[in-house]
């Protein structure tokens, strides 16, 4: 889940308009150093629902929102829904339009044979974007996620001019956390971030496509990250997967990609009851397998994945190789289907290509 | 050197086609001078003109250096112009905008033939030396005509063509100029065909042949 | 010297002629250089006005946006602009405001009062991601960081001219005005040449800040809604939907006035071209001898050939660029006007800073090229149709009479399709065609007709020296032909457009004169102003009569057309330009809600007295025309109709426009009366005078750029004919020499050579006189009907024409007087050389 932030840093750098150094301060500038913004700490208590809250004093977070759906008629669907923080200067706040947050919505929709995208931006101070609690809700504009009182039921809506949904997700299996209690480290020098997933979300709802409309069920997934300098300088993108496995299990897997060193791994094995097996690098295998070409680039769409100290062995398949986010910054984005020693369906993001 | 075989070549004018000569033969061998002469409007011009390849022939074959020129295109002619012939003419031989030198060299660094040595004797032998900056309208017809024969030589060239070369001027000026012709002439063993009409230049070369009625004797 | 490729002796050769001939060389060099100069002048002009289009067009704030603005006199709140995003509408807010620099900077006693800077404040994340849907460019600079922008100190963009007006100001500048922000740091100020004069763009805290508009906003853009809907019912009573206005497009509105300049600018490349031509056309023809040595030395004709176009190509090339330096200069030198008189007509704002493309040099050097080789291609066919060995012996007398006749039937051709062309063909091109196929005529037969008259007057003359005058003119005509069509060009030229100025200039002082008939006026900033106005002027004992007026915009036959209210009133009865009207016109207008249309609307739409428009009224859909005035100066059609009938009609029509009818001597007093009171500007409060003024000075820059042009191709015409002259003096020595040696005396020989020179300009100018008049009548019933809307009595000033005869007689003097000089001045034996065969 560091992906996002990077394409955070990515998309204003590019209005910004000049292009990152590249080798200086990693990937589009997310290991530029953070001074005056809050550090993540080993062994800092993350709880539930707080974890949702936004951290201002943090340079950046999201909210992640990825779900595997089916259509009354049978069709495989996936939609996606992030929102974005970023901080241009440290705490403390500036009120107003003055405000230093800067935020960014994406929102996608993948069948096989269509994809879209879209993308929304505003500043903090006035209103237009932001994160409240009690209970929780976070938006840009009219796309927002909101939460009942206890955070136990979420809507989830999105509205562009090619499509729109209206969800409804039910948490039904505890939150779990990242890595080592929450902290996920990003690189061998101990980059980190706050990592927390809600990955047991049933899902209901309706889905506009055009003039179609679309009943849909459904599994989905959670994820809030936050940190302030999350990647080391040469790392230049990532793969990064969430997967719900057919028993009830799920998985969480990333490489990060160093351009001068060995690729950096990462995962948690999170049994049916919420148990979290964080995983450590060498216990897991990501081998990309065939490649596709979409918008002028090549990537792996096709991926072998195995961690053999929990049986897995699998062979994941896009359900449309063209999820192409063709956002501010592009990447690709998009529901998987898996087959091996176990079947199940998740969401892959591959960015840096 | 020169060989003309069965040449033949007609003037179109208001009153029709008008045959110049029709099977004319001639042969120059390799440091032989010889003078063409004939009457004004034979047509000696026009086969000095067709040796040259600066007009065409109807038919026949002119050999230069075992070369047809008759088979040639225009680019080929001038090429063969460039290393093989030099040509002077009765006047105006000069470009008026050049120097005498750029003038006298002029075939030569087109040829890239310059030889610096064989300049310097040259510009002495035809008294140009004090000439050699100015222009063409600064110097007299006979200096002028000097200068021409010193291109045409100092590219080395070796057949020279020359149209009545001292048509222009008079007496004194002619004997001169032609006198430094055919000394150098001689001395560097080029192949001469001059063209004119007076019989005490020819009888100065080698041989003379006369155009007279389409037919050279 | 040895040269790797021997073949560049010829070059060496060829160009040498140009060393020993500077007179042909400067020919050539002037010729091309005026030609590259002005052309690319004038493209620079239209290149960089186009680009301020464009950049205007594609700005965030550009009128083709459509845009939600506030129902009422107060700004939109900040929390209806979060609703409305909250609702998905893509909007993004500006705040804007004009300060004068004492507000602006908190200073007293400033020097510059009249200076006002526009303030624009942008919320860059809206409208860049808004912006990115649609793959234009918003207008901001491109080298704005987002980052920067966004975090203190902030920034401040505007244009390197206002920066460079500013600066005195920002070092006495005070901690709570500009350039500081809230927090009392000093902004950074950037620049870029994207912004307009005296405008600054900064983020929208900043703007607030400066304004004092904290919490408000002054208006919303929607970016991407092609067709926006109605706004939700809870806002729809304090903010109102702006449709985008698609009438605005400034590039269709100037593009005649830009045709125009073009069309001028090509005159003035063809005068320079005939120059070029007449050099290349006596360097080839003088070369004859150098063509012969060459061939003869092994240079083929094609090589020959390639060469000589590669030695024009060479030259040509070398001499556009100072042509082109000269260009920008020139561009540099009428920007200024030309961008007042485009803001004056059509509202275009032309950045004063002249930017250049690449592309614009690129063009230049393709131009010289292009034209260099036009002027060049028929001097090198006869080059290379002459016979290689032969020296031409050419009989000129035959060739002329041949080249006369062949001339004349092209030019009656010619004419012949200008008589077509004048009779069909609606279009504004079809009018510079025209103008173009006169020209051409013209060009054609000049040699003819001064041949003709030059044999008449050989004819009549009864001595034998006048005879040969006249006969030797004659002979001269071809060799000088060149010169004296490029001077007959730009006198007829200078006739046509001077008489076209003069004659615009004569209608419209008459025609302000009438239509300025109130004193004094008045424009008001919103409703409730106009109220408070309208009060107060009717306390006021020195106002006889106070005429307000109203304006709403709409649509005629998917024309955009402006209306306009009025009350009928003596002032507008007397004094009104009505170019036709209805009996009664005035009671029908008052009474029976008839219009009157502007001759702009009525040429556009093909509209007469007694047709019937119709007009989206809320009451009335058919309105019958009864008078048609004239409208100089307005792009726009017009519909004038009395302020009751704009009321019930267009209820939402913009008042509060006054025009006031005051004792003269009232006239100051009241202006700073008004202005005291409502606090005025001096644009909102105008009298008579200053309109008028402003009128006249925007005419005169109008065309200043035209007259500009025009004196500047006389110019090259002028050196033309020097140039020319002195190329023949040398001839002409062998030509006099004879006479000379007949017993006529150097002194009498110059006489007669300067009359001969001067018969021949002052033919030349006599000519130039019909065809002038022929190109002002073109210009005023063709082309400005085509291009403007108007039209314009073709009138006659025969001040002008003795002026430019005048002027011919002495360039055409001046440019005699080195040849001439050289021909007193020369020995016997110079002249004696004119016997001579040779050279």
């Amino acid at each position: 889940m560091i992906n996002k932030v990077g394409i955070l840093l990515m998309l204003l750098w590019a209005l910004v308009g000049c292009e990152p150094a590249p080798s200086t301060h990693g990937f589009a500038g997310l290991g530029s150093d953070a001074t005056g913004f809050a550090q993540v700490e080993p062994d800092a208590e993350i709880g539930y629902p707080e974890a949702l809250n936004q951290h201002p004093d943090f340079r950046i977070e999201w909210w992640y929102v990825t779900a595997n759906l089916e259509s009354e008629s049978g069709e495989t669907l996936g939609i996606q829904w992030t929102l974005f923080r970023q901080a241009n200067s440290p705490s403390p706040q500036r009120e107003g339009w003055a405000n230093q947050q800067l935020w960014l919505g994406h929102v996608g929709l993948t069948r096989a044979n269509q994809h879209f995208s879209a993308d929304r931006y505003a500043r903090g101070g006035v209103g237009q974007a932001g994160v409240a609690m009690d209970p929780f809700t976070a938006w840009i504009d009219h796309w927002a996620i909101q939460a009942d009182d206890q955070a136990r039921e979420f809507t989830l809506t999105a509205h562009t001019p090619e499509f729109s949904y209206d969800l409804v997700l039910a948490k039904v299996g505890p939150p779990v956390l990242q890595g080592n209690q929450g902290v996920s480290v990003k690189s061998p020098q101990g980059q980190a971030s706050y990592y927390l997933s809600l990955p047991f979300l049933q899902v209901s709802g309706s889905i506009q496509i055009g003039d179609e409309t679309l009943s849909v069920t459904g599994e989905a997934w959670l994820d809030r990250e936050w940190s302030s300098q999350p990647l080391a300088e040469d790392q230049e993108g990532w793969d990064w997967f969430s997967l719900h496995l057919d028993q009830g299990d799920k998985l969480m897997l990333f490489r990060l990609r160093h351009r001068q060193s060995q690729d950096y791994f990462s995962g948690t094995y999170i049994s049916a009851d919420g148990t979290a097996h964080p995983l450590q690098p060498n216990q897991i295998r990501m081998q990309p397998l065939r490649q596709h070409s979409v918008a002028g680039r090549r990537l792996p769409v096709e991926w072998q994945l195995s961690v053999d100290d929990f049986g897995i062995d699998l062979r994941t398949q896009a359900l449309n190789p063209n999820a192409w986010m063709a956002t501010g910054i592009a990447y690709w984005e998009g529901p998987i289907r898996f087959e091996g020693s176990h079947s199940g369906k998740g969401y892959l993001e591959m960015t840096g290509y | 050197m020169l060989q003309v075989t069965h040449l033949a070549k007609s003037h179109q004018t208001p009153q029709g086609p008008l045959q110049l000569f029709s099977d004319v033969h001639f042969n120059l061998h390799a440091g032989e001078s010889v003078a063409l002469m004939g009457e004004s409007g034979c047509g000696k011009s026009t086969l000095l003109h067709m040796v040259a390849g600066l007009e065409q022939a109807d038919k026949g074959r002119i050999l230069i250096a075992d070369q047809d020129i008759c088979q040639m295109n225009d680019r080929q002619r001038s090429q063969l112009r460039r290393d093989q012939l030099g040509i002077i003419f009765q006047q105006l031989n000069l470009i008026p905008s050049l120097t005498i030198y750029d003038n006298l060299v002029f075939q030569a660094r087109l040829a890239n033939r310059v030889d610096d040595a064989w300049l310097a004797y040259l510009v002495a032998s035809l008294g140009l030396e004090t000439l050699l900056t100015r222009y063409p309208a600064q110097l007299s017809g006979g200096q002028q005509q000097r200068v021409a024969i010193g291109r045409a030589l100092a590219a080395r060239a070796p057949l020279l063509l020359a149209d009545e070369p001292t048509g222009s001027l008079d007496e004194v000026n002619a004997e001169q100029v032609i006198t430094l012709m055919l000394a150098l002439v001689k001395e560097t063993g080029t192949s001469l065909l001059m063209v004119t009409h007076s019989s005490l230049l020819a009888a100065r070369l080698d041989r003379s042949l006369t155009l007279s009625q389409g037919q050279l004797k | 010297m040895r040269l790797r490729m021997p073949s560049l002796w010829i070059l060496h050769a060829l160009l040498s002629h140009w060393w020993r001939h500077p007179v042909q060389l400067s020919t050539l060099v002037l010729g091309l250089l005026a030609a590259t100069a002005l052309w690319s002048g004038v493209q620079a002009l239209n290149q960089q006005a186009r680009l301020s289009y464009d950049q205007a067009a594609a700005r965030f704030d550009s009128l083709n946006q459509a845009q939600i603005v506030s129902a009422g006199d107060q700004p939109i709140q900040e929390s209806e602009y979060i609703r409305l995003r909250r609702l998905g509408w893509a909007v993004t807010p500006l705040v804007e405001g004009v300060l004068s620099l004492e507000i602006l900077f908190k200073l007293e006693d400033l020097p510059e009062k009249d200076v006002k800077i526009q303030i624009v404040g942008i919320d860059p994340m809206t409208l860049q991601s808004l912006n990115r849907s649609d793959q234009g460019s918003t207008g901001l600079p491109d080298n704005l960081s987002l980052n920067d922008f966004l975090t203190p100190p902030w920034q401040v963009w505007m244009s390197p001219a206002t920066a460079e007006g500013l600066r005195p100001l920002l070092a006495k500048a005070k901690a709570d005005g500009f350039p500081f922000n809230p927090q009392g740091e000093k902004v950074s100020i950037h620049t870029s040449t994207a912004l307009a004069h005296n405008e600054l763009i900064t983020d929208l805290y900043l703007a607030q800040h400066w304004l004092g508009m904290e919490g408000l906003l002054s208006r919303l853009l929607l970016l991407d809604a092609d067709n926006p809907s109605a706004l939700p019912e809870a806002l729809a009573s304090t903010l109102r939907l702006v449709r985008p206005q698609s009438d605005h497009d400034i590039s269709r509105l100037t593009a005649s006035f830009h045709l125009n300049l073009s069309a001028l600018s090509l005159l003035a490349f063809l005068v320079g071209l005939l120059m070029v031509y007449s050099a290349i056309h006596l360097a080839l023809t003088q070369r004859l001898t150098l063509r012969r040595i060459v061939f003869s030395c092994g240079v083929s004709q094609r090589e020959l050939m390639a060469w000589l176009l590669l030695e024009l190509l060479l030259l040509s090339g070398l001499i556009a660029l100072p042509g082109l330096v000269a260009g920008y200069w020139i561009a540099t030198l009428l920007l200024p006007d030309l961008s007042a008189s485009l803001a004056g007509l059509y509202g275009a704002q032309v950045s004063s800073e002249l930017q250049l493309s690449w592309q614009w040099w690129q063009q230049g050097v393709f131009m010289a090229w292009g034209g260099t080789l036009i002027a060049a291609i028929v001097p090198l066919i006869k080059l290379i149709k002459q016979d290689g060995v032969h020296l031409g012996q050419s009989m000129p007398s035959l060739n002329d009479q041949r080249r006369l006749k062949g001339l004349s039937i092209l030019g009656l051709v010619s004419l012949l399709m200008a008589v077509l062309t004048a009779g069909l063909g609606q279009s504004l091109l079809s009018g510079f065609l025209l103008l173009a196929l006169v020209f051409l005529s013209a060009a054609l037969l000049m040699p003819v007709i001064l041949d003709r008259l030059l044999s008449l007057c050989q004819r009549s003359a009864k001595s034998m020296i006048t005879q040969w005058l006249w006969a030797d003119a004659r002979l001269q005509v071809p060799n000088l032909s060149v010169a004296l069509v490029a001077l007959l060009l730009a006198l007829s030229t200078s006739i046509g457009v001077g008489g076209m100025v003069e004659g615009f200039r004569n209608t419209f002082t008459g025609w302000l004169d009438q239509r300025l008939a109130a004193e004094v006026y008045v424009r008001t900033d919103s409703e409730g102003q106009a109220q408070q106005v309208t009060q107060w002027l009717a306390g006021t004992p020195n106002v006889t009569a106070v005429l307000p007026s109203a304006r709403a915009a709409t649509q005629l036959e998917g024309v955009p057309i402006e209306l306009r209210g009025f009350q009928v009133h003596s002032t507008y009865v007397d004094h009104w330009p009505l170019l036709s009207e209805a009996p009664q016109v005035w009671q029908a207008i008052e009474s029976e809600s008839a219009v009157m249309i502007n001759e702009q609307l009525a040429r556009q739409l093909a509209l007469n007295l007694g047709d019937s428009i119709a007009l989206q009224g809320m009451q009335q859909r058919e309105f019958t025309i009864l008078a048609i005035f004239s409208d100089y100066g307005n792009p726009k059609g017009q519909v004038m109709m009395s302020l009751d009938t704009l009321y019930h009609n267009w209820p939402d029509a913009e008042r509060g426009s006054f025009a006031l009818r005051v004792e003269p001597s009232q006239i100051d007093g009241l202006i700073s009366a008004l202005k005291e009171t409502f606090g005025f500007t001096g644009t909102q409060v105008l009298d008579q005078q200053a309109v008028k003024r402003y009128s006249l000075q925007l005419f005169e820059r109008t065309f200043a750029a035209t007259q500009a042009l025009n004196l500047l191709v006389l110019a090259i015409a002028a050196i033309a004919l020097f140039s020319s002259l002195l190329t023949l003096s040398n001839m002409r020595l062998t030509q006099v020499a004879p006479i000379w040696a007949c017993g006529v005396s150097r002194r009498h020989l110059v006489l007669i050579e300067l009359l001969r020179l001067l018969a021949l300009a002052l033919i030349t100018a006599l000519l130039a006189i019909p065809l002038g008049l022929i190109i002002s009548y073109c210009l005023v019933n063709v082309i400005n009907i085509r291009a403007f809307g108007w039209a314009l009595p073709w009138q006659m000033f025969p001040h002008q024409w003795f002026y430019l005869t005048l002027a011919a007689l002495v360039s055409a003097g001046l440019a005699a007087l080195i040849p001439i000089l050289k021909l007193h001045f020369c020995s016997p034996g110079e002249l004696l050389k004119g016997f001579r065969d040779d050279q």
